[in-house]
């Protein structure tokens, strides 16, 4: 039982990571690999302020929130000058030196020991500790992500970031501010990522930068893929099968190293498959093509 | 009210526009020929900030608009259509013109949560513009369709329509008539001039010479980046540069 | 210390230099990153591994039978993946995401098959480098150096002296144009995935040798490929082997006086720097956003 609590939990911090790239990557059309380092960051201030100073989670997540805004509205830039591939490779150099922060940083993060003992969550006198307190406070972010994504998507604000996906050049001659639309969303994208990274510190009450990786932010953007991009449903449906399917390995008896392995394979050949037979995911939008 | 002054723009060494400078006057509707490679769109992307001058300057109402980021250009009054018809054809149509309103309070990311109602009834009222400019171009029905799905013509319809939506007074068409059937090409060109009427000024861009001759009160031809002549469609017919420059 | 700071970078930039080329004559010919790369780079130290520390077979013949099956790899890379997909109009970023997947898939097999510990090629006892200049080298350090300066004067070679060549550059520079001008542009591409693969096996058992090999050893090795390969200029090998050098040295000497831990961080922000200002690097050609 505690088990299958545990598999409901992630999958609720991955749908908060996912449906906020999803805003990112599957509405306003910019691939992000740095997702992770946006989770990280949420994670580290809100374990970092916990351990260090005490302060409440009630303003170590606005804390998290902000500081994960911040990093997110910097790592936009670089989408203001180059192409959208180009744009990935620099994603992928903010999310190493995030990591590289917090990897060697120690007097700050601990380096690779990490951050132990995170305390659990004290909502004014009432603590989650149990599985169950944690499942319904994930789910309960999980479903004020979705919503926050959903009303950004139905608004005037969505239908701008999905025309900065087909067409920028068009949406500049229209009067949008293209710059202005693309900082904001990475920063409102990275700060609901940081959502998910509070969630993760004070579920597990410890964290390393390994959480944090390149790899993770494959893995969230597989997530997206394969829902499909640009649908929020799909990328609630992506995290339920790209957490749930790989766990089955569990099961077969292999040592966990393996699966480990296959884990990791297994998304890596999802995105492959989905890639050249379904770049619109199960149930998406955006194909990752542009006319 | 448009006033480009002496603009200059190379590529690699290739000569695009070399000191053009030209007005145009407030409710005109004036043609813009020339040549392939004259060097048209990129007067028009200079004067709205998709391509920074080398020298010179552009001036609208008074107020410079040299090197102003295309947003800035669009929000001033000066809207525009591309030769190779952009339109986001994912969305329905109403979007593509609901998308064109300026200063929508919904577009920014606290519009969406905060002054709900008040968000809302702009919409409402956005909606109701859109759908009576979707009228004025003739393509209510097609509303709710895919812009994909229309037929060129009817693409073309759908993207003056967005320019009308952003509000600007004056509009700059790149070839707003070509590759288009006909029928269609007359009720564009009816439209042209009924915008005249409405208190817009239009430029376009046109190879249809016949075409200009019909709506044009004033013709600018230019080549090889330079203006060659300027005058009413007669003037312009019988210039012995304008044929000298059509034989090279 | 100043001798020693300078061969080691010199070295450092060596291996870079051998990836870089062969991941820039790739990106040249095919205009995206094939990130997978980085796991051929990581299979050739170890099929080389697998075949002189597993099956026992002399040194030179293991590595020259895993150089063969790396630039086969790259090969299979081209022909099962990025050919049908560049088929259907796949663009770049398509291309680049599929790559990923591919490089991830490949990295954890080597995980399954070999393990995760830090494994290596060397056969004796680490030995103390020559002295030379004022700076310690060992011989598979030159090895490595020599080896960066001649493949890559031979690639810059083949590409400005051979048929070949000429036809690498004609479809780097204009694909349109090369088509109509009758390149095999197919073939082409199928060469160059070829020859860089071979590069990078190359330079994994190389680095190999010299150091040692874990399974993610690619993706690292990958990263400085393309920071040097912006650095210094797509579409240029001397651009690439100039970005291979100036990298290098960033890092070694950028951490003279700090902890060498931040070598990376070092890379990727020199990455960024170009990326913001300068796209097109030193000797490139320019890629900045489309414009109308």
């Amino acid at each position: 039982m505690g088990y299958l609590l545990h598999i409901l939990i992630l999958i609720g911090i991955y749908v908060i990571l996912a449906e906020s790239l999803n805003l990112i990557a599957g509405y306003a059309g910019l691939l992000s690999i740095a997702h992770a380092a946006f989770y990280g960051v949420g994670a580290y201030v809100a374990a970092l302020l916990a351990l260090n100073y005490a302060v409440p989670p009630w303003l170590t997540v606005p804390a998290a929130v902000v500081a994960a805004a911040a990093v997110g509205a910097l790592v936009a830039w670089p989408a203001l000058r180059v192409r959208d591939d180009y744009f990935v490779v620099a994603t992928f150099a903010f999310q190493v030196i995030v990591f590289s922060v917090m990897n060697n940083w120690v007097a700050l993060t601990g380096g690779p020991l990490g951050l132990p003992g995170i305390p659990r969550p004290d909502f004014f006198g009432l603590t989650v500790k149990s599985h169950g307190g944690f499942l319904l406070l994930t789910w309960l972010f999980a479903a004020a992500v979705a919503f926050v994504c959903w009303r950004l998507a139905r608004a005037p604000f969505g239908r701008v970031l999905r025309a900065l996906r087909e067409d920028e050049v068009f949406a500049a001659a229209l009067g949008k501010n293209v710059a202005s639309f693309k900082v904001r969303v990475f920063a409102i994208g990275a700060a609901m990522a940081a959502v998910g990274g509070c969630l993760y510190a004070y579920y597990i009450t410890f964290i390393d930068p390994t959480s944090f990786t390149v790899m993770e932010s494959i893995f969230i953007i597989s997530i997206v893929i394969v829902g499909g991009a640009g649908s929020l449903r799909g990328a609630a449906l992506g995290a339920a099968v790209l957490v749930i399917l790989p766990e089955a390995l569990r099961f077969v008896g292999l040592p966990s190293s393996v699966a480990a392995n296959l884990r990791q394979i297994f998304y890596g050949l999802m995105l492959i498959l989905f890639m050249v037979f379904r770049p619109q995911g199960l149930i998406g939008e955006f194909s990752f093509r542009r006319r | 009210m448009l006033r480009v002054q002496n603009l200059s723009k190379s590529f690699d060494g290739t000569v695009a526009l070399d000191g053009f400078s030209a007005e145009v006057r407030e409710r005109e509707v004036v043609g813009l020929v020339g040549p392939n490679g004259a060097g048209k769109t990129t007067l028009f992307n200079v004067v709205t900030g998709f391509l920074r001058p080398d020298g010179g300057d552009v001036t609208y109402k008074g107020e410079g608009l040299t090197s102003k980021p295309p947003y800035r250009v669009a929000r001033r009054g000066v809207a525009r259509t591309f030769q190779e018809l952009r339109l986001i054809y994912r969305m329905t149509v109403l979007e593509n013109v609901l998308l064109a309103f300026p200063a929508q309070a919904g577009e920014s990311a606290t519009g969406a949560f905060v002054r709900w109602r008040e968000v809302s009834r702009r919409q409402r009222r956005n909606r109701e513009e859109a759908l009576a400019l979707l009228d004025y171009v003739g393509l209510a029905e097609k509303a709710g369709e895919l812009a994909d799905e229309l037929s060129y013509g009817q693409q073309k319809l759908v993207s003056l329509a967005c320019c009308l939506a952003t509000g600007g007074e004056l509009l700059l068409l790149d070839e707003p008539v070509a590759g288009v059937a006909p029928g269609m090409v007359d009720k564009i060109l009816g439209l042209i001039t009924d915008l005249r009427g409405r208190g817009k000024t239009v430029v376009f861009i046109e190879h249809n010479f016949a075409a200009v001759t019909e709506v044009c009160d004033r013709v600018i031809f230019m080549d090889e980046g330079r203006l060659v002549a300027e005058g009413t469609p007669a003037d312009i017919r019988d210039n012995p540069d304008v044929i000298e420059s059509y034989l090279n | 210390m100043l001798p020693q700071l300078t061969a080691n970078a010199l070295i450092a930039a060596g291996a870079y230099c051998l990836v870089a080329v062969g991941f820039g004559l790739i990106f040249a010919t095919t205009r995206f990153f094939h990130f997978a790369h980085g796991a051929v780079y990581a299979w050739g130290a170890y099929l080389a591994f697998l075949f002189v520390k597993v099956l026992g077979l002399p040194l030179p013949v293991g590595a020259a039978l895993a150089v063969v099956l790396c630039a086969g790899l790259g090969a299979a890379f081209e022909l099962v993946l990025y050919r049908p997909l560049r088929a259907r109009g796949a663009s770049p970023l398509v291309l680049l995401l599929a790559s990923l997947g591919a490089y991830v898939v490949l990295q954890n097999l080597i995980s399954l098959f070999f393990g995760d510990q830090t494994q290596t090629l060397r056969s004796g006892v680490v030995r103390v480098g020559l002295p030379i200049l004022g700076a310690r080298v060992t011989p598979i350090q030159l090895v490595i150096i020599g080896a960066a300066v001649l493949l890559t004067a031979a690639v810059w070679l083949l590409l400005k002296r051979t048929r070949l060549g000429l036809e690498m550059r004609a479809v780097a520079n204009d694909p349109a144009l090369a088509l109509v001008s009758g390149v095999r542009s197919s073939r082409v591409i199928l060469a160059t995935f070829v020859l860089g693969s071979a590069l990078a096996g190359l330079a994994g058992i190389l680095v190999a040798l010299d150091v040692d090999m874990t399974p993610t050893m690619g993706m690292n090795a990958l990263m400085m490929g393309v920071v040097a390969v912006i650095v210094g200029g797509t579409g240029s090998v001397p651009g690439a082997a100039l970005g291979a050098l100036l990298l290098a040295f960033a890092q070694h000497f950028g951490v003279w006086h700090i902890s060498s831990k931040w070598q990376d961080a070092i890379a990727f922000v020199v990455l960024l720097l170009f990326l913001l200002f300068r796209p097109e690097g030193f000797l490139g050609r320019k890629v900045r956003k489309a414009e109308v």
